[in-house]
């Protein structure tokens, strides 16, 4: 019976195969068919997914050379992020909580890793890279729009979070940007400018013509130039109305038609929808980016803190404050000029009337309602913005003249927030993690006394000598 | 054009237009001096009350309807200011841009509610006065605004005296001038403040009803108006009422002088009042009758 001792030597290859077989094949073709769901609700790009179906199909036949064992797993180790980001709901869900740990600061900003700072903006490019993917034409547009109300958002926040001056004419600067925009691309002035340039263009057109408007309005009081942005706003659609710019606004036929986007040839596979909104998405990561380092990492950010802290003092600091008034109602001018300029090439079409007094007031309402004085209050502003419409046509369905209500509604919801959360909803988040996961540094008025029987020595495991029991020697 | 009756009559119309410049923008300044902040929630306000008023003037008589409504204007202001303004006025964590920001809530809310109730068309309201023109030479002056223009001076003389020579002008005076040396000296703000609000939603009230036989009431017939008194105000200079009413009755003028010049047209208009702003206040950036800031440090 020596025979029977037989040692069966099993390669470490065929085990390798063997899982390979059994299990990797059971998660494929269940991954498979969580793909076909998928297509059923929302588009895929056929190049993703054709990608895909071949590596699976690459990954389920073992390769006949020697050494093929080693590209399978090479194979296995490329398909599992595609298996991980074609997982679009987790990367979506992750995207939205590392976008409010990098906006929100619920820590000190001292306090962040270079790690986790760019934890919080890898997830957001991330979900933007692949929305198009992920989401069909109508939500794409839609997420698109909130982009640009954000960009919107931040530049009314220049003026309102950061100054605490109200702009009420912000919808002029937005139509001065779409038909600036409009006859650049058009050629209106004798010259065509590419599209992406005439947008940054219409963005400097809008901040002169801001800076202009601010300079005699900022030197007494900032109320000042509420009121006169609110005349600004009242006149600026009557005189594109009106015979001097009739032609060149298009009144007649109702507005300009901008001339749409077309996809470049080196693009060939892409639907248009997916490439408006990554010519959305680039402008709007550097206009965000370009803000962000400005707010927190540059002395004009500093500045405007200060001035916005108590001005005579900021003046007595030597914070040059009339000049950074001025600056800020520029910026504020030129991004929400980048944004009309970007609604004008996401619709392709503008009117005079497309944005009225209403639409100024909706901005302040917006913003506050996000939060005042930060980036994650513009981002929900731009959120509410862009779904108020589509809410009120949707209660509409059920109640007549819901929408007026719906806005008396949005009013009183503004003042109870006002009552119960003075910064916003943005306000609230950032209140709410900083109590979970803020650090538990005590700080000023932040210190909490021990309760009188707290024993120091038995909690901090130190002996009970009389090292720690006297105390310092010296006095 | 060259024609210096037409012009005449047309700063004559401008006047009377100004006068009821005049009227909302003292409403705005004394608001403004007793609270620091500009009500403009005023223009829905008081469209939902002319709404309601124009509904209730079909079947009853026009000048009963006046004076209903505006004793609910009173009433209106100072209960928003006891219900609303004052929770948001007494709170700990208050700030001045959070009483600022809780009147765009109000206005959104009362414009809401003013497209809530309202129908399809305009609604028109009677008149307080009398159909008709007065002719003087060769000028036409209707009877509306003769008596648009009258009413519009005694309202603002009877303003005036309240403020001057009642006992509650003069705490009203004490909390514009420092509301924590008044409250200090034991004068009870919140009760001024909401006189402020009420006497603000009266005379708004007034305004409208006063403006509405010719511009019909629907939810934004007076935002033109206010538009222009605001302009007024800031060119008169913030605090002073005097100011307020002076440059109501400049930018009427001017308005309705830049309405028949054919150049611009009726359009451009607001770019004339827009450019006399930008003028005033290069020139003279606290307002023509405004004070300069001052601070104790």
């Amino acid at each position: 019976m020596s025979s029977d001792k037989k040692k069966v030597r099993v390669r470490l290859v065929d085990l390798y195969y063997f899982w390979l077989q059994r299990v990797g094949n059971e998660a494929i073709v269940l991954f498979d068919e969580f793909l076909i769901q998928i297509r059923h609700v929302s588009k895929l790009p056929v190049v993703l997914s054709s990608t895909y179906f071949n590596v699976s199909a690459a990954l389920m036949t073992p390769s006949k050379w020697k050494l093929g064992f080693v590209f399978d797993f090479f194979k296995l180790v490329l398909g599992l992020p595609l298996l991980l980001i074609l997982f679009g709901v987790i990367s979506l869900v992750v995207a939205a909580a590392g976008t409010v740990a990098a906006f929100a600061g619920f820590r000190n900003q001292e306090e962040y890793s270079f790690k986790e700072k760019m934890f919080g903006w890898i997830l957001p490019i991330l979900f933007i890279v692949f929305a198009p993917s992920i989401l069909s034409d109508v939500s794409l547009q839609k997420v698109g729009h909130v982009l640009i109300f954000t960009i919107l958002m931040i530049g009314v926040d220049f003026l309102f979070g950061r100054c605490g001056i109200p702009p009420f004419g912000h919808a002029a600067f937005v139509l001065i940007g779409a038909y600036f925009t409009a006859w650049f691309v058009g050629g209106a002035f004798g010259f065509s400018v590419p599209f992406g340039l005439s947008i940054i263009l219409a963005g400097f057109c809008g901040g002169l013509i801001g800076l202009l408007l601010a300079l005699p309005a900022v030197r007494v009081k900032d109320v000042h130039l509420s009121i006169v942005t609110l005349s600004f706003g009242t006149m600026l659609p009557l005189l594109l109305k009106s015979k001097y710019l009739a032609e060149l606004s298009g009144v007649k036929d109702g507005g300009v038609q901008v001339k749409a986007l077309a996809l470049p040839s080196f693009l060939g596979g892409m639907r248009l929808e997916a490439y408006k909104f990554y010519v959305v998405a680039i402008f709007f990561i550097c206009l965000l980016t370009f803000a962000y380092n400005l707010i927190r990492h540059s002395q004009i950010g500093r500045a405007f803190q200060t001035i916005k802290w108590d001005v005579e003092i900021a003046g007595s600091l030597g914070v040059p404050v009339f000049k950074f008034k001025l600056l800020a109602f520029a910026l504020s001018a030129f991004y929400t000029s980048c944004a009309g300029g970007l609604l004008a090439v996401y619709t392709s079409f503008i009117s005079p009337e497309s944005y009225t007094m209403h639409d100024s007031i909706n901005y302040n309402i917006a913003l506050m309602f996000g939060g005042l004085n930060s980036l994650l209050g513009a981002s929900i502003g731009g959120i509410f913005l862009t779904m108020e419409p589509e809410l009120a046509f949707k209660i509409g369905l059920f109640i007549p003249k819901a929408q007026q209500f719906l806005y008396a509604i949005t009013g009183a919801m503004m003042i109870f927030l006002l009552y119960f959360a003075p910064h916003g909803v943005a306000g609230v988040i950032v209140s709410t993690l900083r109590k979970k996961f803020g650090s538990k540094v005590q700080r000023g008025s932040n210190y909490k006394a021990p309760p009188p029987d707290y024993d120091l020595l038995a909690a901090r495991k130190l002996p009970r000598t009389s090292r720690y029991l006297e105390g310092p020697k010296h006095d | 054009m060259t024609d210096l009756g037409f012009w005449i009559a047309c700063t004559v119309d401008g006047i009377a237009t100004g006068f009821i410049y005049g009227l909302l923008a003292l409403s705005i300044v004394l608001m403004y001096r007793t609270c620091k902040l500009f009500n403009f929630a005023q223009t829905s306000i008081t469209a939902l009350f002319m709404i309601f008023a124009s509904n209730a003037a079909v079947k009853n008589n026009g000048v009963l309807v006046s004076i209903v409504t505006l004793l609910l204007g009173l009433i209106g202001g100072v209960l928003l200011h006891l219900v609303v303004m004052r929770r948001i006025t007494e709170n700990k964590d208050r700030s001045h841009a959070t009483e600022a920001l809780a009147i765009f809530g109000l206005m959104a809310v009362f414009e809401g509610l003013a497209n809530f109730f309202f129908g399809d068309a305009p609604l028109p309201y009677p008149s307080l006065f009398v159909d008709g023109t007065l002719k003087i030479s060769e000028f036409n002056l209707s009877y509306n605004s003769i008596g648009v223009a009258c009413a519009s001076i005694f309202v603002i003389l009877l303003v005036g005296v309240f403020f001057r020579f009642t006992y509650i002008g003069l705490l009203s005076e004490a909390v514009a001038e420092n509301i924590l040396a008044a409250r200090l000296r034991g004068i009870r703000a919140s009760n001024i403040l909401a006189i402020a609000w009420g006497v603000t939603g009266m005379v708004g009230v007034f305004v409208g009803i006063l403006v509405s036989p010719v511009t019909f009431v629907w939810p934004g017939f007076l935002v033109p108006v206010f538009g222009s008194s605001l302009v007024a105000v800031v060119m008169g200079g913030l605090e002073s009422p005097v100011g307020a009413v002076l440059c109501g009755i400049l930018v009427g003028v001017v308005e309705n002088l830049a309405a028949n010049v054919e150049v611009l047209g009726t359009e451009l208009k607001y770019v004339a009042v827009f450019l006399l702003l930008v003028t005033v206040l290069t020139l003279r950036p606290r307002g023509l009758f405004g004070r300069s800031d001052m601070r104790r440090v």
